[in-house]
C-alpha cells in the first residue's frame, strides 16, 4: 500500500466527518443504483444518463461509524464539455486528500471507464473501482483480469452487479488506495507540466492534474485559478501554455485526450479479452432492433401508447378516480367531515342532499345570524364549504389527480428502466429538428407529461442554452402535465367526448410545433447536433420502478398540494370578501366578451394561474352545476392548458433561466393562451367545427 | 523553384502562420507568441526581405512565392501524417515527432508518391485539409479511396475512424468521449430514421450529418 505523507496524516487526525465517499462514473453505469445501496436511502436512478443532475448526499454506515456519501452526475469526461460535467468535476476538486472515490466502470465498456480512471489517477485520488455489470459483460463473452488491472492502477478492483446487489458489499470491505500509476505524455507536454508544478498552488488534488487542467485550455478552472495566484504567476502560466502549444502545433486539449484514450485502450486490450462469442438473445435482439427501426419503431411506439392510454386514461383516470372521488371522496370522507364540522360549529344551515349523500352546498336556515354563528359559519365554510380546503382543494388534490399522477409515474418508470426513453429520441429526433431541437429533447418533453416543474429541471442535460430555453418554454407552454391529464380524461368520461378530447389535442399539438418552430428562429444559436447514448434495453427491476415511482409521487404531492390549499384559501377569501365579484367584473370583458365564457369563470381562470390544472378543475365543477356548455368547457380548458403550468413550475423557471427570461415567457405564454383560446370560441361560435 | 531553400526554423514559422490562417487569425502578435520575440522577429524580418511574407500593421501575409512554398510543406506534412498513421500505424506522439521532421526532407516526387499510395487523400488525422499536389489533379482514372465516410460503409462491417472532420472542439470531445476516436473501431447499426453507431459496446445516436464528417477505413478480415 502506498503511503503518501497525506494518507498518513490523514490516519492520525482521524475523524469520521471530514472524511467522505465520492462516486464517480460515465453516464447510466449505474452509480445511482450502488449510492442506493450503499447509502440506505434511495434516489431516482434510470436507465438513461441525466437523471442525476442534482447532487444526492447519503450516509453509509461503516465501523467507524456514517460516513458521508456522494452522488454525482454521470461525466464522459473530467475536463469538461458539459454543465454536469462542470457539477462533478467542481466536486471532486473541492475534495480534500483524505476524501476517499468510488468510481463505477460499465465492465464490457471498460474503456470509457477507464479514459475517467487515468484523469483519476492524475489527481492522485484514493480509490476503489466497482466493476459493474459484470454479468452484462460476461453475457458478451468478455473475461476481465482484475488482478493485472490491479496492478496497473494500484487500487483495489471489485467485480459488482448492482440491480442484483451482488459485490456492492464488497466495496466497504476494501480500503482505498492511491493511484500509483502514471501516463507519459509528449515531451512538450511533459516538460511544460514540470514548470507548471513550480508555478500553481497546492491543493487536494495534484499539480500534475492541474498543470494538466492548465494546459486543456479549461476555461472552468482557469477562470478559478485567476482568483487564486498573483497576475504575474498567472501571465508566466499562460505562457508556458502558450508555448507548449506552439512546440505542438495543435490544439493542446485534443492531444492531451487522444493520449489518454490511447492509454485507456491500450489497459483495455490488455485486461479484457473477448474469449467466448457474445451469448444470442434472439428475441431480445431483435425487439431492441425493432424499437429504433424505421417503421417497426413507430408500431412500438404506438402500442406503448395505447397501453399507456389504457393504463394510465382509463384505469387511472376511470376506475381509479371513480373510486376516490364518487366512493371515498364524495361518498364517505366529505359527507362525514360535514357532518362533523356541522357538529363542532353549529348554526343554522340545511345542506343539500342528492341522492343521499351530503353536499357541501346549504340553504341558510335563518338569513340573519349572530357574531358568534357567523364566525362558526366561517370556519364550517373554511373547511368544508363551497371552497373549502377539505371539500374543495383536498378532493381535487388527492381524489382526482393522485390515481392518476400514480399511474402515469409507474408507466414511465418502466419505460425508463427498460431504458426504452432514448430510443424514442432516434425515433423523434428528425421532427425535433423542426423546433431547433434535437432527439435529446424528448426526455424532459416526456417527464414533462409527468409534471412540468421535474422537467424544466433536466433540461440541463440538454448541451446549448439555445436548447435549454425552447424546452422550458415550451414545457410551461404547451405539455400538459398529468395532473392536467387526469383533468382532461376526466374529461372524457362524461365531459366533452372524444370528439372535444381530439380538438384539445390537435390544438395543444399545433401551439407545440408553431411555437417551437418560432422559437427555434427567434432565439439565437446555431442546432445542435444529436450525440446521445443508447443504452441497451434492460428487464426492469420492479424494486426500482416501485421506490422511483414513490419518490416521485412523494415530490409531486408535496407541491402539489400546499399549492392547492393555499390557492383555495385565496378564493374562499376572495369570496367572503365578495372580491370574487370585482374579480369578475374587471375580468369580462377578457372572459366574457372574448372567450364567449360565463362571468363566473373569471374564478376558474384565476385559479388556473395558481395551477392550470387546478383551473381546468374548476371549469369541471362548473360544468357539473351546468353553467357551462361543452363549446364553453373546451375553450375554457384549452385556454387554461396553454398557461403557466403552476407556481412552483413559474419559480424554477426564473431560478433555472433567470428573471428577464422567465418574464418574457410568462408574458408571450399569456398572449399565446387567451389567443388561442379567443380564437377557438370564434371558430366553435361560426359552427366551423360542431361538438 | 529550388526545393528547401529556407531552413528548419524558417519552414516551422511559415507553416505556423499557415496553420493559423486555417483558424482565421491574423494578427501578427499571434504568429510572435509572446515567447522568445526577438528570434520571431528576425525569422520574420528574414521571410520578408526574401519575399515570402508581407506585412501590413498588425497583419502578416503570405506573398505568393511564400504561399506556394508554403502548401507544398504543409502538403508533405500531413501527407506524411497520414501514411505513419494510417498505414504504419504509429501511435499519434510518434506520428508528429516524425513527421515534424520528415517534412524537411522529402522532394516533390517522394511526396506525390505518397500521395497516391494513399488514394489522394484530403484530410490529415487531425482533421485538417491537406491541399492538392499535381498529381491529385491529374488522375484520370477513379481510384476507389482507402478512406471513405461512414456512411458509404455498409451496415455491420468494422471500420477504423481516421479523422473526424469537425470545426467545433465540443462535438469532437464528446465523440471522444464516448469512444469515437482516430484509432477507434466503429461500425453502423442503422441509418434511418437517425443513424446509430456502434464502438466498442457503446451505442451512440448520432445526427446524419456527423456520420458523414467521420472518415474511416473498412478493416479486413
Amino acid at each position: 500500500m502506498t503511503t503518501s505523507p497525506a494518507a498518513a496524516i490523514q490516519k492520525s487526525a482521524f475523524t469520521p466527518n471530514i472524511r467522505q465517499f465520492i462516486i464517480v462514473g460515465n453516464p447510466n453505469v449505474g452509480k445511482s443504483v450502488i449510492f442506493g445501496l450503499l447509502a440506505n436511502k434511495y434516489v431516482t436512478v434510470s436507465n438513461y444518463p441525466g437523471t442525476t443532475v442534482t447532487v444526492t448526499k447519503g450516509w453509509m454506515e461503516l465501523p467507524e461509524g456514517p460516513i458521508p456519501l456522494i452522488d454525482t452526475p454521470g461525466v464522459n469526461n473530467l475536463t469538461p464539455n458539459s454543465e454536469e460535467e462542470v457539477v462533478t468535476r467542481d466536486i471532486i476538486l473541492s475534495s480534500q486528500a483524505c476524501d476517499k472515490v468510488i468510481q463505477v466502470l460499465d465492465t464490457k465498456n471498460l474503456k470509457r471507464g477507464l479514459f475517467l480512471t487515468i484523469q483519476l489517477s492524475e489527481m492522485k485520488s484514493c480509490a476503489i473501482l466497482a466493476l459493474n455489470m459484470w454479468d452484462e459483460a460476461k453475457l458478451r463473452g468478455y473475461e476481465l483480469n482484475i488482478k493485472k488491472l490491479e496492478e496497473i492502477f494500484g487500487v483495489p478492483c471489485v467485480p459488482t452487479v448492482a440491480i442484483q446487489k451482488k459485490g456492492v458489499y464488497d466495496l466497504k470491505k476494501h480500503e482505498c488506495r492511491h493511484f500509483s500509476y502514471k501516463i507519459q505524455y509528449h515531451e512538450a507536454i511533459e516538460s511544460a507540466l514540470a514548470k507548471l508544478s513550480k508555478l500553481l498552488p497546492p491543493s487536494g488534488i495534484s499539480l500534475r492534474a492541474q498543470g494538466l487542467m492548465v494546459l486543456s485550455g479549461d476555461e472552468t478552472f482557469t477562470g478559478s485559478l485567476r482568483e487564486k495566484v498573483s497576475e504575474e504567476v498567472f501571465r508566466r502560466i499562460m505562457e508556458i501554455r502558450e508555448q507548449a502549444e506552439h512546440m505542438l502545433n495543435r490544439d493542446l486539449r485534443r492531444a492531451i485526450d487522444n493520449a489518454r484514450m490511447a492509454e485507456a485502450e491500450r489497459i483495455s486490450t490488455l485486461v479484457l479479452k473477448q474469449t467466448q462469442q457474445p451469448r444470442i438473445r434472439r428475441l431480445w435482439n431483435g425487439l431492441e432492433r425493432m424499437t429504433t427501426h424505421p417503421f417497426g419503431g413507430f408500431v412500438i411506439l404506438c402500442g406503448i401508447l395505447f397501453l399507456m392510454h389504457h393504463f394510465v386514461g382509463v384505469l387511472g383516470a376511470g376506475v381509479l378516480v371513480d373510486l376516490t372521488e364518487n366512493r371515498l371522496f364524495n361518498g364517505i370522507i366529505n359527507p362525514a367531515m360535514i357532518r362533523f364540522f356541522d357538529f363542532l360549529m353549529p348554526f343554522a344551515h340545511e345542506h343539500v342532499i342528492a341522492d343521499g349523500i351530503v353536499l357541501p352546498e346549504y340553504a341558510l336556515g335563518d338569513s340573519h345570524l349572530s357574531v358568534f354563528q357567523s364566525l362558526f359559519r366561517f370556519v364550517h365554510d373554511f373547511f368544508v364549504g363551497e371552497y373549502g380546503a377539505i371539500t374543495m382543494a383536498l378532493t381535487y388534490g388527492l381524489a382526482i389527480i393522485f390515481p392518476v399522477v400514480i399511474t402515469f409515474f409507474l408507466a414511465f418508470g418502466i419505460l425508463e428502466d427498460l431504458g426504452y426513453l432514448p430510443r424514442l429520441s432516434i425515433l423523434l429526433n428528425r421532427l425535433f429538428k423542426t423546433i431547433g431541437l434535437n432527439g435529446k429533447a424528448v426526455l424532459p418533453m416526456m417527464l414533462g407529461l409527468g409534471c412540468d416543474t421535474m422537467a424544466t429541471v433536466t433540461t440541463r442535460i440538454l448541451d446549448t442554452k439555445k436548447e435549454r430555453i425552447i424546452t422550458t418554454f415550451l414545457l410551461a407552454l404547451a405539455v400538459p402535465c398529468s395532473a392536467q391529464l387526469a383533468v382532461i380524461l376526466f374529461l372524457l368520461q362524461g365531459g366533452i367526448g372524444m370528439k372535444g378530447i381530439l380538438v384539445w389535442v390537435s390544438i395543444v399539438v399545433m401551439v407545440f410545433f408553431l411555437a417551437g418552430w418560432m422559437a427555434s428562429r427567434l432565439v439565437p444559436g446555431d442546432d445542435n447536433p444529436l450525440i446521445l447514448e443508447i443504452p441497451p434495453l434492460r428487464i426492469p427491476s420492479l424494486r426500482n420502478i416501485v421506490l422511483k415511482t414513490l419518490a416521485r409521487v412523494e415530490w409531486y404531492l408535496k407541491e402539489v398540494i400546499p399549492v392547492f390549499l393555499i390557492g383555495t384559501g385565496m378564493l374562499f377569501l376572495l369570496s367572503e370578501l365578495n372580491l370574487l365579484a370585482l374579480i369578475e367584473r374587471f375580468l369580462r370583458p377578457l372572459v366574457v366578451g372574448w372567450l364567449g365564457l360565463p362571468s363566473q369563470s373569471a374564478e376558474a381562470i384565476l385559479m388556473g394561474f395558481f395551477r392550470r390544472d387546478y383551473g381546468a378543475a374548476g371549469f369541471i365543477h362548473m360544468f357539473e352545476k351546468g353553467i357551462l356548455d361543452q363549446a364553453q368547457i373546451l375553450v375554457g380548458v384549452t385556454t387554461i392548458t396553454l398557461f403557466v403550468p403552476c407556481v412552483a413550475n413559474a419559480l424554477i423557471m426564473i431560478k433555472e433561466r433567470g428573471y428577464k427570461m422567465a418574464f418574457a415567457m410568462f408574458a408571450i405564454i399569456m398572449v399565446m393562451a387567451f389567443g388561442v383560446g379567443g380564437l377557438l370560441n370564434q371558430i366553435l361560435q361560426r359552427g366551423w367545427i360542431v361538438l | 523553384m529550388p526545393e528547401h531553400e529556407l531552413n528548419e526554423n524558417q519552414e516551422m514559422f511559415l507553416e505556423r502562420l499557415w496553420c493559423l490562417k486555417e483558424k482565421d487569425k491574423n494578427a501578427e502578435c499571434v504568429v510572435m507568441g509572446t515567447q522568445d520575440q526577438l528570434g520571431q522577429k528576425r525569422l520574420l524580418e528574414d521571410l520578408r526581405e526574401k519575399g515570402y511574407l508581407k506585412t501590413s500593421g498588425e497583419d502578416v501575409d503570405f506573398l505568393p512565392k511564400g504561399e506556394a512554398y508554403t502548401r507544398d510543406i504543409i502538403r508533405r506534412r500531413r501527407l506524411t501524417e497520414v501514411l505513419l498513421y494510417n498505414i504504419l500505424k504509429l501511435g499519434m506522439n510518434a506520428v508528429e515527432t516524425s513527421a515534424c521532421k520528415i517534412e524537411h526532407i522529402i522532394n516533390q516526387e517522394v511526396t506525390d508518391s505518397i500521395c497516391a499510395f494513399l488514394g489522394h487523400p484530403d484530410q490529415c488525422p487531425h482533421g485538417r485539409p491537406i491541399p492538392r499536389g499535381n498529381c491529385c489533379r491529374q488522375r484520370s482514372e477513379n481510384i476507389e479511396p482507402l478512406i471513405k465516410p461512414l456512411n458509404k460503409i455498409p451496415l455491420g462491417k468494422q471500420a477504423r475512424v481516421v479523422f473526424v472532420a469537425a470545426d467545433e472542439g465540443g462535438v469532437l470531445r464528446r465523440l471522444t468521449s464516448l469512444g469515437v476516436y482516430p484509432g477507434a473501431v466503429v461500425s453502423m447499426r442503422q441509418h434511418q430514421p437517425t443513424a446509430i453507431l456502434k464502438a466498442g459496446e457503446t451505442d451512440i445516436a448520432l445526427e446524419p450529418t456527423l456520420i458523414e464528417r467521420i472518415h474511416c477505413r473498412l478493416m479486413t478480415l
